[in-house]
Parts: C-alpha cells; sequence; structure tokens
C-alpha cells in the first residue's frame, strides 16, 4: 500500500548574494524546514579547521595551547570539506596527517631577527594542499578594503624569538566545535504583515499621527507630506517589539494597525567566515540534511517485519 | 566532569539496535512537524479514548508537540497500529480538516534525559494503515522537499550571478 505524498513545493527569492553574504526569502513551507537549515548551516555543514598542532620551538609570549587554539580559529578556504572523509571514518590512514583523503598539514617557520615586533600572521602558514589555504580575505568583493593585506595574526613576535610548528587540519562540522563552523551569522525572521485601519487611522489629527509613527523604534511606518496619510514605509525593519500596538492601545485606539507574523515566509540572512561561499553554505546545508534523511530511512527488513505486523493485524480484524 | 563526551552527540557507539540511528534533532523537528500535517493531534483532542499515551505537560517523559532544543544521536521508535474502526473518536478525528493523512493519528516524540542522545518517536496510525509506511512516506516527501528546494535555489542563484551586487 503506497502511501499518498503530500509534498510541498517551497519557493526561493533571492534578494543579495555576494561571495560571503546573502539574503534570501524562502517561501510556502513551514518553521521547521527554516529552522533546520539554519541549524544546519551553523552547527553541521563540514570545514577544514586546523585540529592537531605539533611545536617544535616556541619561544613567544604565548603558551603552546594558546597558539593552538589561534591556529584552530583560522578559517580555511573549504570547498572540498564535503567530499573528504572525516579522520574517524578514514580507513587510508591513523588520522596523523599523513593522508590525503582526512587531512591537510601546515607548517610555520617564523623568527624575528630586528628590533622591529614581527607579526605572525595566517599568511605564513604554508599548505601541503593549495585547495585549502587560510582564507584571504582582501580580494574578496566585499569591498573590505584592507590596503596591508596581512592575513589574521596569530602572535606577536620580539627579537630573538621563535615559533616553528607543524600543524593538520581536518574535516569536522560545528557541533564538535565552533571553529567547524562556516557560518558567521545565519538567521531568519518571519516576514510581518502589517495592516493599517485607515479609517481609524483618519481620525487622529496629525501631531498624533508623528507620535505613532514616532513610536515605533525602528522606522516601519511614515507620513506621506501630501495627504498626510500614514502608510508602511518598511515593514521589515518590524521587530516584532509591540511598541506601536502598545502606543495605540495607549492612544485610545485599539486595533489601529494589526500585525501578524507571516507563518510560511521566512528571510534568511546568511553570513559565512569564508571558508565556503554563502550559496554553497546553503547548497551544502540541504546536501546534509539530505543525507540525515537518508540516515533514518527505515531499512528494508524493518518494512517486511511491518508486513507480517500487516498479517497480523488482518489476522486479528478478521478474528 | 560528568558530562558525556562531545562526540557522543554525533557518532554513534558499536552494537547499538536496529533502530539507533546517527541525526541530528533539527532533522526531527522537521520529521516532527511534517507528521503534524500528516496528521497530527495538536491539542488535546480527547485522544487518550483511542488508547494514546497522551499528556499535554511539558516534561521529558512526556510527548513533545514542540522543537525541543537538544542533539540525540539514537532515535527508538514506538510504533502503535490501532484497531478502533468504528471509534467515534477516531471518526471526529478522521474529519478533521486538518488532518492531511487521516490514517496518523498520533504522532510526538520525547526526549527521556538531556544527557542522553537518544529520542523516542512515537506514531499511531488508524488500522487501514501502518505507521512505519506513514513514517517513511513522510521522509520522502520530505526528500523530494529538499530536491525541489535545492533546484528552485540553484535557478535563483543562476539568476542572480552576474549582476552587480545589490545594496541591502
Amino acid at each position: 500500500m503506497e502511501g499518498v505524498s503530500y509534498q510541498r513545493f517551497p519557493k526561493i527569492k533571492i534578494r543579495t548574494v555576494r561571495d560571503d553574504f546573502m539574503k534570501f526569502e524562502l517561501r510556502e513551507t513551514d518553521s521547521s524546514i527554516a529552522n533546520a537549515l539554519r541549524r544546519v548551516m551553523i552547527a553541521e555543514v563540514p570545514t577544514i579547521a586546523i585540529d592537531l598542532v605539533e611545536i617544535e620551538v616556541n619561544s613567544s609570549v604565548l603558551n603552546d595551547e594558546f597558539i593552538a587554539h589561534r591556529l584552530g580559529l583560522i578559517p580555511l578556504t573549504s570547498e572540498r570539506a564535503m567530499a573528504m572523509r572525516f579522520s574517524r571514518d578514514c580507513d587510508a590512514c591513523d588520522g596523523d596527517g599523513q593522508c590525503e583523503y582526512c587531512s591537510v598539514e601546515f607548517h610555520l617557520r617564523a623568527k624575528c631577527i630586528n628590533d622591529q615586533t614581527l607579526d605572525v600572521t595566517s599568511k605564513d602558514l604554508y599548505s601541503s594542499d593549495h585547495t585549502v589555504v587560510p582564507v584571504d580575505f582582501s580580494d574578496s568583493s566585499t569591498g573590505f578594503d584592507n590596503t596591508e593585506n596581512r592575513g589574521i595574526i596569530i602572535v606577536k613576535l620580539r627579537r630573538g624569538q621563535e615559533l616553528i610548528l607543524r600543524a593538520i587540519a581536518r574535516k569536522g562540522i560545528g557541533k564538535d566545535h565552533a571553529k567547524w563552523s562556516p557560518a558567521a551569522t545565519v538567521t531568519f525572521m518571519y516576514e510581518p504583515e502589517i495592516y493599517i485601519n485607515e479609517e481609524l487611522m483618519e481620525t487622529l489629527t496629525l501631531e498624533e499621527k508623528k507620535e505613532f509613527v514616532d513610536s515605533s523604534p525602528t522606522k516601519v511606518f511614515d507620513i506621506n507630506p501630501n495627504t498626510q496619510q500614514v502608510y508602511v514605509h518598511d515593514a521589515e525593519a518590524y521587530t516584532y517589539d509591540d511598541e506601536v500596538l502598545k502606543k495605540a492601545e495607549a492612544m485610545g485606539k485599539p486595533g489601529l494597525v494589526e500585525i501578524h507574523a507571516k507563518e510560511d515566509s521566512f528571510i534568511f540572512t546568511v553570513e559565512t567566515t569564508g571558508a565556503v561561499k554563502a550559496s554553497q553554505l546553503v547548497l551544502n546545508a540541504i546536501d546534509v540534511l539530505k543525507q540525515k534523511l537518508d540516515a533514518v530511512r527505515l531499512s528494508a527488513d524493518t518494512v517486511e517485519a511491518d508486513e507480517q505486523f500487516g498479517e497480523l493485524g488482518a489476522h486479528m480484524r478478521g478474528g | 566532569m560528568n558530562a558525556p563526551d562531545r562526540y557522543e552527540r554525533f557518532v554513534v557507539p558499536e552494537g547499538v539496535s536496529k533502530y539507533s540511528l546517527s541525526l541530528s534533532l533539527s532533522l526531527y523537528i522537521y520529521i516532527y512537524t511534517y507528521m503534524c500535517i500528516l496528521g497530527v493531534v495538536r491539542e488535546g483532542h480527547q485522544n487518550h479514548q483511542c488508547g494514546v499515551v497522551y499528556r499535554r505537560a511539558r516534561g521529558p517523559h512526556y510527548w513533545q508537540y514542540s522543537p525541543h532544543v537538544c542533539d540525540f544521536a539514537f532515535l527508538s521508535f514506538e510504533f502503535v497500529n490501532s484497531f478502533f474502526d468504528e471509534n467515534p473518536n477516531f471518526s471526529y478525528i478522521k474529519n478533521r480538516q486538518l488532518h492531511r493523512d487521516e490514517n496518523v493519528l498520533f504522532a510526538g516524540y520525547k526526549l527521556p534525559h538531556p544527557l542522553q542522545y537518544k529520542i523516542i518517536i512515537r506514531i499511531h496510525t488508524a488500522s487501514q494503515s501502518s505507521p512505519m509506511q506513514a513514517y517513511n512516506q513522510a521522509i520522502n516527501d520530505l526528500d523530494k522537499e529538499l530536491d525541489h528546494l535545492k533546484n528552485e535555489f540553484e535557478m535563483e542563484l543562476a539568476r542572480n550571478t552576474g549582476k552587480p551586487p545589490q545594496e541591502y
């Protein structure tokens, strides 16, 4: 007996897309999908980050653990991460960093030889794999103008201090440690639906209208200078703070405006660390969710057991 | 410290039973809500008359109806197939427009302990269908929905790339 499908067909509209940022609308689905997508983007899309550090020489002011932690937090370009193996699942190696399927090796060698303080940055990390390198913020299309182009500072060295280390980067997910999270922020908001009761609004004086418009901490409403009518200036600026509703109540005009959150319409904001592109992050999140669905599909022998159960049911019904 | 190891959240230990699977709650919330659509009874619709364990109160030992923030690694199911064909309450539920799959009488989950990565899903269906079918159907529908979402997204992306970056 094949069940009836209740599949939904969600719609997407992209508003802004850049390498590390995107904003889009998701419609005709419910909050469970939106939230699943958000949570997966934050914590379950894999990236590559430094996970093992062998320090050979460290005469800097920071201790070994501190440096290892800082290295871990450097975002690495992770387009390859979806195809890579987790080192705990890797058959080809014992996770010591010699394996091309699950790890990437980095070397860092820095010594300060003059009186000027030396900044050791992510640019000093040498990768064994050219596809996995520290994220370069200088040439991104964000318009973020970093003329010095020095990467992320790991430690500062004074004359005579030295840092030599070997680091192994591995695939991981944000749920394990936040360093593997590809997302800087992922948020969604319900799209607000605002109705103005025009009849009631016209009973207000211009002064009162101004007061009403100003009662919202964000600029949601405005007054048309010609007609002196209150109109919705920017519905999405509304933060569900209820201030205008309270104001209307206080003015003795309850029901002046009605505001609802649309239950099937979401506005997403995705910002990444640079490890993957924002658009790729969303696609990877969908793939990860699909993999999870496959993992919870009941296996064939379960369905067989179910058929027996069905026979039992038929027997019981018959008897 | 007595906190469980971090990896327990997503690594299933060896020797777990058939229904113990590795996944995350976000998926579950999703399945759960889908079950709602399939015909979950959201609030107290005298479901106890159908023999379903049903409580309104929220707590670890009660069935949860709303998304619950946690992670888990195991999943176990309680599948119940009831044989009340002509139960008046059943017809009442059956007639509700809300229920898109009239065979699913109940779907809920509970998280017995916040430190154990285990969740129990209970699906209760009418006699002519099986809860496992309802479950698999929900998973298949979700899978198709995600496929659709991916296609839509890729199409939108193709439409948007090449355009100059807009202000936001």
